[in-house]
Formats: C-alpha cells, structure tokens, sequence
C-alpha cells in the first residue's frame, strides 16, 4: 500500500505562506493535507507527491508575485494547467509552490483577418474552436485531452493529437509566447508577427516542460476549416494488413488529416462504453479522415478504400452523416476513458517509430504482453509512427507494477532501437527522464543543460523535469527533506 | 582538411568543423561557414559535405549532410515524388545555409516555413561540441527543441553539418493566377475575401510599384480539376481587378515563379524585408511608394520585400517610417545589408548566443 505524504507545509516559511496568500487572496491557496492530495499527481499515477501550497492567480501580475516571493525565498516553484500530463509534468518534485494557472482561462482577443489569438494559459484547448465556431476557423492541435487539457500544458508539452498528421503540432501554431521567468521576469518571445528579428525563442519554449518559467499569455494561429471532410472506418483481421494499409495509403502521396489505429483490446472496451457497431472480432480498426476541398474528397477517399481492401480490409465503412462522424471521433478521443472497464489503473506510453516500423513495434508489444504477463491495448496515431500502448494493471499491487515498468521500458527501448523516440507528444517529464542518455549523448544533455541555465539558472523552475541531472542543480535538499512516493514500491 | 592563403578551410567530416572551431577558439579568430565572410574570418568550405545520409522515402523523411546543395536535395526528392516545400531563391545555396537563414518564398502561405520541416540535426557549437537535436522520426517531444532555436540563428550558435527534414508529395498541378488592379482599395478588398476564400490557396503575392499599380497572385495546387475548379472560384471571387492572366501553368514556370520571388530575399538590391501582420501589408505598400520604393509581398504572411527602380538604399528616414506602425504588434524591418546579428536580440537571445559561443568564435 502506498504511504501517506508528510506534513504539507515543513519546508514552505510561513512568511512566504503570508506573501502568497497576499497576492492571490487566501481564498485562493490551498495548504491543508487533504486539499493538497489533489494536486499529488497527474495522468501519471505511478509516482506521487503533494506540493507543499497550491496557488491560483488570475492574472500575470500575481503570476509574477508569486515567483518573486518564492524567488526571495529559495523555494521552488512548478506550473500546472488541468493536470492531464501522461509523464508527470505536473509532478511536485521535492514539495514546493504549486501555480494552478485555471483561473487565467480567457480568450483576450480573436484576430481573423491576420489569423491569430491571444488567450491565456488556462484555457482549455477546445474551448478556443468553440470560440471560432461559426468563423470559419479553428484551433489545429487537438489532443485527445483537449476537452480538459490547458494551453498553458500544450505549450509545456508540445501536444498533438490525431489531427497532427496534417496540420502540425502545437509548436507549429504558436506565434508568441509571455511568460514569467523563473526569476520573476516578465518576457515575451514572439508575437502576432511571429519570431521577430530574433531566435525562434517561442519556438524554443515550447515543448520545454515548464523548466523556463511559468506562460501568462500565448498568441495562437488559427487555421482555415476545410471545407468538407470524409471520415471512415476500415476493418482488418491483422495488424499486419492494418500496417500495409497504413504505408499504402501515405505512399501514394495522400496526407490524411488523421489516420488512428485501434486494435481488438480497446475495441471491446469502446463498444461497451459507446455502442458503436463495432466489429469484436476484427483484430484492429483504422479511422482514417481526409478533408479539403470538397470537389478533391470523392477521388481521395475512393483511392484510400481501394488501398485498404488492396491491404486485406475485411470492410471500409464510410461515415454518412455528421453525427456518425462525431460518435466515431468520441469512440476515439475518448478512449483512454473506456479503459476504466479493463482494470483500475493504466499506464500509457508514447514512443514514436518511423511509420515503415510499424509492423515490428506492434509484434514487440504482443510479445512484450504475454512475456510479462499484462494486457497491452493499442490506440493510436498511425500515420505519425506515434504509438500509445496502454498496459492495465493496478496499482495496489507492486508486483504488477514492476511488470507494467519493466514492459515500459522494453517498449520504449525497442522504440529508439527502430530509429524513433521516447515520446511523440506526452514529453519526458519525470517518467521517461532515464531515456534522455539513450537518446542523446553526454555532450547534447550538457548542451540542453545549458540551454535551461540561461533561463532557469537556480533550477527553481519545475525541478526534476526533462533532464536526467536536474536533480544536481542546487536543488537536492529538497529532494532529501519532501520525499515523493510511487505507486505501491 | 585543406587551407589556402584565403583562409579558407575546406571541411570533409564533422571532426573537421570541430578542429577548425577549436584552432579558432585557439588562436581568437572569428569563423563562418556564411559565404560572404568578412576577409578576417576564417571561412569554412562545407561544399564536400554533401552526401545524402538516409532517405526511407516511405517515411517521408530525408537525412543530409548540411553542404549539400538545395538543387541536389530537390532532385534527389523529385526522384520519389516528394519535395521540401519551401521555396528556393538560390539553388546553389547549401542546405545549412538555407537553414541558419530561415528563407522562404511564396508558397509559405500554403506550407509554413523550415519551421514547420526540420526534425533533426547535428552542428558543432563554438566551443567545438557536436551536439544533435531531435530525431529522424516526425513527431518527437524528446528534449529542448533546439531544431527551431538553430534556424534562422544565422551561424550564431553552430555550424550545421547534419539535417533531418519530414517531406511532401509533389502535387499534381501548381498553377499561378495574376490579376492586376489599379486601385489600392480593390486590392485590400480582394486580399480580405481571399482570407475566408472558397480555395485554398498557397501562394498569395503582391507586387506594387505605384499606387496604380497593383499585381495580386494567387497560386493554387493539387490535382488537375481542383486546381481548375479553384481557379474559376477565385474569380468569383476576385471581381474587382482590371484584367487577369494565368502567369504559371506548370510546375516549372509556377515554380521558377517562386524561386524569384525567393530571390528577392537575399538580392544585393533589396533594400529591407518588413514582417508586418497580413492586414496591414496595403497600407505599407502606400508608405514605401511614398519613400520611392518598390514592393513585392507575400501579402497572405505578411512579409514585404522593399526594393527601389534605381537599386539605392532607402534613407534613413524612410525606414524609420516604416518601422513606427510595426512595433505594436512585435513586426520588425530587417536592413539585409546592414544586419549581421540580430539587431534586436533579447537578454535571453545574448544568454543562448554566449553559451554556445562563449569565445565568439562565430561571425
């Protein structure tokens, strides 16, 4: 069984507590023990820790404050949007001051004509398409997540989505960022015109994991809707013709806006969950979307159905209505949802093979499956190489535990092995923090460790994260005095 | 590794980029790969590094040594049926230095900028380390993304010596409309509805040399009857010019097409490169006619390339005329012939450039 976390507020001053408290009202800092349990993770259950306070400004002045308090303090500091990080971004390592950004959720301003949005970190993603709804226009990234996930997270992790495949991940619609530094500056890299005569800086802070400050302001590009769409669903009785089908389709030139893999596991989870005809017998679904002009669809769409019954689809059916669309997108977006009928906890990994590797990866995770013993069910971005497979076990039992990390990592060193990666989207936060030497050598780690000294010289800025000797930055007695805990070891 | 009286250093591998850093390090040189290097620099001559490393055309994705000619990658992608869809100005020029530049053309209104295709690289810094970043796989969060923070650094922060790009299909048809105004209103009109058009369009150009003087560009891709159904829409849609002429019919006229307009970018003759944002690009159009100026636009991006008839410099006063309107939204004037390092770089920009290049080897 796991232990309960110490006292909340050993190693927070009271006098900070008072500055804190200051600047955001007290109404709006959390410090008792039960309060806190909310905050001790994210998506990422198997490691815990509560932070010492949680705070919740509104605005980027109090945002500022606050780092300066903590700044004067000595006391770390680590941003969190909804918490929906998959790799313990939002992980309090070693305790510290929690700046829930939530309340910063407004759309400052929507600029049609050049195309772009200002909006604030706490906005959920999918409330800024809402936002556009009738304009003609919308926000591209679309992970999974976004009916909960922040802007503020996405820019920390650099998200995608299913829709990625054609029209880019988040660092590809960020024109701008404002952020406070870790030592309590306000910057802003970027703007409505992009870089300006500078490096990409924006281009740099995103996908940096919260370790070169906290975002109070994003600008956005905003994307043409197509004009039409096709969505269909092609039914295999292999992975194997799935993975065909999947080459065939991007070899012939066509650039799905999505093209999403799900095998028989998660199948059966989503045909209880949502009742949408499924077929239970087929070993793997693809959902394949193209979009664009109208008069372009047919032809496009009519070349994908032959090349998947080329590949051996057992069937392709195409969406007829948009409410047939839409149940399918929920089947898919939704997912990692359905698995809360499989078992009571689940670990998801993101590794990315070159999309030809397909076939080998899926194999490798079958017989990494039966070898440790743990369901794996796979749901994910095909036509990117960027896999999720998703182990169930539960988390009150340590040795399934140990078995769901051991066949973790096999997977993900079978990733780097095929020439991909550790993570497509979810970002190394402290889970994959020990692959970072597999993927980059000594001198590309000092060279990024630099890269955050010039931002984050002290280290205070969400210690623990990215970097495989973050804990060697001057922040160890932390460490030492707020242990944090894992799931049942 | 060869030199000559020039100073010139001829590089076969990245070990020789390492040695060469390191003995300018040594000896408090300066050193670029650039080709128009001050005579002082010791000049690194990368054209050998020029070999394809990895193409799995099935993946879509190409590795190359960073001298490797811009011609030389296209032909190699056109062999497959894909390209990397940012326009060339100079295809001699090397594929670092098309990097370190950020150059683009007409077509990143449709498909984005090397922003938006590099996946990975190698370079050496100004201490002499080879440090990589990315990866050869089209998605990847894996560490800081040091791509984007290497392009457009100009060889302030390394010299390239690897690249890793995700690639498209060439389409089928690229086709290139003009229609010609006389009147600057017509034209802002037009540039309006083409924002919420029923085509989508990759090229949106303007050039001006008077403020009777219009030429807008539309350029369209995709399969042949698309391309032909866009076509008619847009002038629908563009009713307000006097006349219209298909100026590309092919791919190799629509793209020589873009490769002179990618040209301007780096001409001897362009007087400043504004980025302002797309809605403001007529109205700085009446201010560089003013000043005497000519301009051609990629007006969907906001990106104005200024030139004058009888190839002088703008004054001084009429580029800060022309800056004042940019500062609101962060637009900026670029004065190529003047800017080495950026002009107007951030704390941030200064902490990056001295921990890669502490000794400011780099020039």
């Amino acid at each position: 069984m796991t232990k309960t976390a110490t006292s909340a507020s050993s190693t927070i001053p009271d006098d900070l507590l008072r500055e804190l408290a200051q600047h955001v009202g007290p109404e709006h800092l959390l410090s008792s023990q039960d309060e806190l349990l909310v905050y001790e993770c994210d998506g990422y259950v198997v490691e815990k820790n509560v932070p010492d306070v949680v705070v919740f400004p509104q605005s980027a002045e109090q945002v500022q404050a606050i780092v300066k308090s903590c700044c004067r303090h000595g006391v770390s500091f680590i941003p969190r949007g909804a918490g929906t990080s998959l790799a313990g971004g939002c992980l309090p390592v070693g305790g510290g001051v929690m700046i829930a950004l939530t309340r910063m959720r407004d759309i400052l301003e929507i600029n049609i004509r050049d195309r772009f949005a200002i909006v604030q970190p706490g906005l959920v993603n999918l409330n800024l398409t809402r936002a556009l709804a009738g304009s003609g226009f919308h926000y591209a990234p679309d992970p999974s997540s976004q009916g909960a996930c922040t802007i503020g997270g996405n820019v920390a992790t650099n998200s995608g989505g299913p829709h990625t495949l054609k029209y880019g991940v988040t660092v590809n619609h960020v024109l701008g960022v404002e952020f406070v530094s870790p030592s309590g500056e306000m910057v802003q890299v970027g703007g409505p015109c992009g870089r300006g005569d500078d490096l990409d800086l924006s281009g740099l802070f995103v996908g940096s994991e919260g370790t070169f400050g906290v975002v109070t302001r994003v600008w956005l590009r905003i994307t043409r809707n197509p004009e039409a769409c096709r969505t269909m669903l092609a039914v295999f009785d292999s992975t194997d013709d799935t993975s065909q089908a999947i080459s065939s389709i991007i070899g012939a030139g066509i650039v799905p806006a999505a093209l999403e893999m799900m095998d028989k596991g998660i199948i059966g989870a989503l045909e209880e969950a949502f009742c949408f005809g499924f077929p239970l017998d087929a070993e793997a679904v693809l959902l394949i979307e193209v979009d664009g002009l109208d008069v372009a669809l047919g032809q496009e769409a009519n070349t994908i159905i032959d090349l998947c019954k080329q590949s051996g689809a057992r069937e392709v059916r195409l969406s007829q209505t948009e409410e047939e669309r839409a149940l399918l997108w929920k089947c898919r977006k939704q997912a990692f949802g359905a698995i809360g009928r499989l078992a009571p906890s689940y670990c998801t990994q993101d590794g990315v093979v070159p999309r030809t590797r397909l076939p080998e990866i899926l194999k490798f995770i079958t017989d990494v499956g039966k070898r440790y013993d743990t369901q794996i069910v796979n749901v994910f971005h095909a036509g990117d190489g960027n896999l999720h497979p998703i182990l169930m076990f539960d988390e009150r039992d340590r040795e399934q535990v140990k078995r769901v990390m051991d066949a973790s990592h096999e997977i993900l060193e079978k990733c780097i092995e095929l020439g991909g990666s550790v993570t497509g989207e979810h970002g190394i936060g402290v889970e994959k923090i020990s692959f970072m030497s597999r993927l980059f050598t000594a001198v590309d780690l000092n060279v990024m460790e630099d890269v955050r000294r010039v931002f984050n010289p002290d280290g205070n800025c969400s210690p623990g994260k990215l970097l495989p000797t973050a804990g060697a930055c001057g922040m160890e007695h932390i460490e030492r005095d707020h242990p944090g805990r894992q799931a049942a070891m | 590794m060869s030199s000559s009286a020039r100073n010139i250093v001829s590089i076969k591998t990245v070990d020789d980029i390492v040695d060469a850093v390191q003995a300018a390090a040594a000896a408090r040189q300066t050193l670029t790969a650039a080709r128009c290097a001050p005579e002082s620099a010791c000049q690194l001559d990368l054209s050998t590094l020029n070999t394809p490393i990895d193409y799995p055309a099935r993946d879509m994705t190409v590795t190359v040594e960073s001298g490797m000619t811009l011609q030389a990658l296209g032909d190699l992608l056109k062999t497959e049926g894909q390209h990397l869809p940012v326009d060339v100005g100079d295809p001699d020029m090397s594929v670092g230095a098309f990097v370190a530049s950020d150059l683009a053309g007409p077509r990143q209104y449709g498909y984005g900028t090397l922003r938006d295709y590099l996946i990975g690289m190698e370079a050496v810094d100004g201490q002499g380390r080879v440090f990589h970043a990315g990866g050869r796989v089209v998605k990847n969060v894996a560490g800081y993304d040091l791509c984007r923070l290497i392009i457009g650094s100009r060889g302030a922060l390394g010299i390239l010596s690897q690249l890793t790009f995700k690639l498209k299909p060439i389409p089928e048809r690229f086709i290139i409309q003009r229609w010609k105004f006389s009147e600057p209103a017509a034209v802002a009109i037009s540039l309006e509805r083409l924002n919420t058009s029923a085509t989508r369009p990759v090229v949106i150009d303007l050039e001006t040399c008077g403020q009777s003087s219009w030429s807008l560009f539309v350029g369209v891709e995709g399969p042949s009857d698309v391309c032909e159904w866009q076509i008619e829409r847009l002038h629908e849609e563009i009713s307000d010019a006097s006349e219209s002429d298909t100026l590309a019919d092919s791919e190799t006229s629509a793209i020589e097409y873009c490769r002179t307009a990618a040209a301007r970018h780096i001409a001897s003759s362009t007087s400043c490169i504004i980025k302002a944002l797309p809605s403001q690009v007529v109205d700085m159009c009446g201010m560089i006619h003013e000043a005497g100026g000519i301009a051609h636009c990629h007006a969907g991006n906001g990106v104005i390339i200024v030139s004058t008839a009888n190839q002088q410099a703008l004054s001084q006063q009429a580029i800060q005329q022309l800056r004042d309107p940019l500062t609101e939204n962060r637009g900026y004037l670029i004065v190529p012939s003047t800017n080495a390092a950026f002009s107007n770089a951030s704390s941030c920009t200064k902490g990056l450039i001295d921990t890669f290049d502490p000794g400011h080897v780099f020039v």
